[in-house]
């Protein structure tokens, strides 16, 4: 909560599914344009009236709410929102002509790490020696 | 209940002894205390010289463990008793371990302090917990692999470290670097000064004290920090200045926001400095603490704000001006009592020149190359890499065997914000140095914090190790 | 009072721009600076008092007894600090509220590294292991064998992440845009093994990750 009359405002602005939704998450109340959702189902806010660098942000799909334990993870953004995010690029992908998808791109999964799922490193040539079976003739 | 034990512990002894019942001690022992004992003469109560009786045995030296009590900093306390003859009972000092853990002991510092009461005695520092054989690593590197281990020294001003090595690198080479890069380079040297002084300047208030004007800063060194950021890619390892130049020219519209954040930075520094710099607990906690002499300073080698904190003028940048600094236009604050007050009025100073000077560099930089026009040395453009074989031989060659550089030998020193960060760079003629000996202010000035603590008390060493500006990843290398 | 401690440079500036080329003007006035501050100090070096140096600048100044006593007993400078600390408690803070807002990034953000491939989707790495050779930290293992096909591409690709010292020689050296440093820092992990990449994960990272790797290489390839 950042000050009185903001938390008001946003009550009022947001009202009080996503104003709790948001106390509970961001700990803020950020009223601003939707301006795309992801394939996840991740919605991205803007909102150039905020002070520098909190213009944009993400509300996640997995959020701690009053009906689910929180999932979210920092991980979650997929790449083609990562740089719209991160301010590097002005225009969103919904309104960028010139983002490129390449046909070979594969699903984004978010960081998998304490999962089932998890990457484990394994070796990607051939084995170098090969195990020497013995053969023994057979004894006369 | 410690102290309580503390301040009996003369009595206990004496009864302790009293049950006893030792011999007097030997000339042997009574020799070997004098000797160890003569520099703290002064402070041993002339009760409790030993008598030198030559008997057979032995003043038992008893080590109590004081209940396991722990100061308020966490250090144990381990009392030393000597019961001697019966009579003289004294109580050795307090050895009290200050760090490596502590947080105001700035990274993995060490620091053994004998104690009178909380007066110190004796302050010992313990180093090398950091030490990561740098030197020796940059043996075995090429001269443009060696660049990131600059990096890691002092790891608070690291485009500083990178611009030493690179001149010296360069003073081996005998090449002259382009303007641009001589600009960019003073003008993210200063930006570093501003990045270290926002660190070392808040951290040592914060350990004295206020948490307030630290957090300030640090909303300021994070913007120095995402303009590393977006001209090398990396918010502090930059690998930004290299042997040649810099590695890529500026991004646009970089300058641009320097100005901007230049032109508010001293309206920061002035509410900081509302906040501190007459305040009476900090000027209670830092005026007359730590004073240095001139002739103190130049004796242990200081250099730096040490030095100018104490009346020396002697400034890197304007007595051997290197890369842009004889273009600009700047002053050298200059202290004139040598303590620990004077060092934060200089850094503050500093600070506010170095603003001077990013806004010489942002309105001088001239147009043109960043990197020495020399394909034997510095890479050439990936588009030409691309395109021209003669190119891509360049550059196979330098990633791979990298450049050779004369025989020769240098040392080649920057004003880092520190102090006088030096490198001693000897090359047989391969392209590897032959040895890199790498010169850290902090080095220095820790030596000399065992004379500036002596007399004062625990806390005005917190002080004194704030105003040194310790960083350990150049002290121990 | 502030400014009456600092003593500014007593160094004579240089004040000369004269109309020689700007670098053989800096050569030749640092060369000239040089030997004369050298001098003046070795000269003046044995001149610096032993003990006091405090005595020679604050005698006679500083402020009256009356006005030091009325601003210890009114703690002036404590309201004044204290005034500064309320007008930036009523100011918007600056705290981002991560991970729904994150920090601005570069196009040149050396993070996580990825495997890059061609539009065709032919993976771009030739093994000619520059990036092996150039690491500083020997994170790179490169193995490489010719394939069915005739063309060298490698077998082995290793990056131990944990080595690793993100300078960014590898993507510096790559000759084909290969192995790059993307923009993702979020890969950090519960144990060490899963920080062992290997050829696989870096070529899966290059497909994730590649709509925002093309767009920062294009965003910085006039500086390149």
């Amino acid at each position: 909560m950042s000050s009185f009359p903001r938390t008001v405002k946003g009550f009022f602005a947001l009202g009080p599914a996503r104003f709790f939704r948001q106390l509970n998450n961001i700990g803020d109340t950020k009223v601003g344009t939707l301006v795309g959702t992801d394939k996840f189902g991740n919605k991205y806010y803007e909102n150039l009236k905020e002070s520098y660098g909190r213009t944009r942000w993400i509300q996640f799909a997995k959020e701690d709410s009053f009906f689910s334990r929180a999932e979210a993870n920092a991980s979650q953004v997929p790449a083609e929102w990562h740089g719209w995010l991160h301010r590097m690029l002005d225009a969103p992908p919904t309104t960028d002509k010139s983002m490129v998808i390449p046909k070979w791109a594969v699903e984004y999964t978010e960081n998998l790490t304490g999962s089932a799922k998890a990457f484990k490193t394994y070796n990607t040539t051939r084995p170098k020696f090969v195990a020497w079976t013995p053969k023994a003739a057979p004894r006369a | 209940m410690a102290s309580v034990a503390r301040l009996l512990s003369r009595r206990s002894t004496s009864l302790l002894n009293a049950a006893v019942r030792p011999t007097a001690p030997s000339a042997l022992n009574a020799s070997w205390k004098s000797t160890t004992r003569a520099s703290f003469r002064k402070f041993v109560s002339t009760d409790s010289v030993p008598s030198s009786s030559a008997s057979a045995s032995h003043h038992h030296h008893v080590n109590r463990d004081m209940l396991g009590a722990t100061t308020p900093l966490g250090s144990t306390i381990t009392e030393d008793v000597e019961v001697d003859d019966g009579v003289d009972v004294n109580a050795r000092h307090f050895t009290v371990n200050f760090g490596p853990q502590h947080p105001a002991a700035h990274g993995v510092l060490r620091l053994i302090l004998e104690l009178e009461g909380e007066e110190i005695l004796r302050c010992d520092p313990h180093v090398g917990l950091l030490h990561r054989g740098t030197e020796k690593l940059i043996e075995y590197k090429t001269y443009l692999q060696a660049l990131p281990y600059f990096d890691r020294l002092d790891y608070c001003s690291m485009m500083v470290n990178e611009q030493a090595y690179s001149l010296a690198v360069e003073k081996l080479l005998n090449i002259e670097v382009p303007l641009r890069a001589k600009y960019i380079r003073t003008m993210f040297a200063e930006i570093t000064r501003v990045m270290n002084h926002c660190m070392s300047v808040m951290s040592h208030i914060m350990d004295v004290g206020a948490l307030t004007p630290f957090l300030w800063m640090f909303e300021e060194r994070e913007k120095l920090i995402e303009f590393y950021e977006r001209v090398s890619g990396a918010r502090m390892h930059a690998a930004y200045v290299r042997p040649g130049g810099v590695s890529l020219d500026i991004p646009k519209g970089l300058l641009e926001d320097i100005h901007v954040w230049a032109d508010q930075f001293g309206q920061r520094m002035d509410e900081a400095e509302e906040l501190i710099t007459g305040n009476r607990i900090w000027k209670g906690r830092t005026v007359d603490v730590g004073r240095v002499t001139a002739k103190e300073a130049l004796d242990w080698g200081f250099s730096g704000v040490m030095l100018r904190g104490s009346g020396v003028n002697w400034d890197l940048r304007k007595v051997q001006p290197y890369d842009a600094y004889d273009l600009v236009d700047f002053d050298v604050p200059v202290g004139t009592k040598g303590d620990c007050y004077d060092r934060y009025l200089c850094r503050m100073e500093e600070m506010r020149q170095s603003l001077r000077i990013i806004h010489q560099c942002i309105n001088d930089m001239p147009a043109g190359p960043v990197r020495v026009d020399d394909l034997k040395i510095s890479p050439p453009r990936r588009a030409h890499m691309k395109e021209n074989m003669e190119a891509l031989i360049h550059h196979f060659k330098l990633y791979s065997e990298g450049y050779s550089v004369p025989p020769g030998e240098t040392y080649t020193v920057v004003e880092a914000p520190k102090g006088e960060f030096g490198v001693h760079l000897v090359s047989d003629g391969s392209n590897r140095p032959y040895r890199c000996k790498i010169r850290a202010p902090g080095f220095a000035h820790l030596a000399g914090l065992d004379f500036m603590a002596k007399g004062h008390f625990i806390p005005d060493v917190v002080t004194m190790i704030g105003t040194m500006d310790i960083v350990f990843g150049e002290v121990d290398r | 009072m502030l400014r009456s401690v600092l003593r500014a440079s007593a160094i004579p500036r240089v004040q000369s721009r004269v109309a020689l080329p700007a670098i053989a003007r800096s050569i030749h006035i640092s060369a000239r600076v040089q030997a004369q501050n050298v001098n003046d100090y070795r000269a003046n070096r044995e001149k610096f008092p032993e003990d006091d140096i405090s005595t020679r600048y604050t005698e006679g100044q500083g402020p009256s007894a009356l006005d030091k006593a009325s601003q210890s007993l009114l703690l002036t400078e404590l309201v004044r600090g204290m005034w500064v600390v309320l007008e930036s408690f009523f100011r918007p803070p600056y705290t981002l509220m991560y991970p729904f807002e994150k920090g601005a990034l570069s196009p040149r953000f050396r993070g996580e590294h990825a495997l890059r491939r061609y539009p065709s989707g032919e993976e771009r790495c030739i093994a000619c292991k520059l990036c092996e050779a150039i690491c500083p930290a020997q994170a790179i293992t490169i193995e490489a064998e010719p394939r069915e096909d005739g063309s060298r591409r490698t077998t082995r690709y290793d990056i131990d992440m944990t080595k690793c010292i993100y300078c960014g020689f590898c993507q510096e050296a790559c000759p084909v845009d290969a192995i790059v440093e993307g923009p993702n820092y979020e890969y950090a992990t519960e144990t060490h093994e899963e920080l062992l990449y290997n050829k696989e994960k870096l070529l899966a990272n290059g497909d994730k990750w590649e709509v925002e790797l093309a767009r920062n290489l294009e965003a910085d390839h006039l500086y390149r």
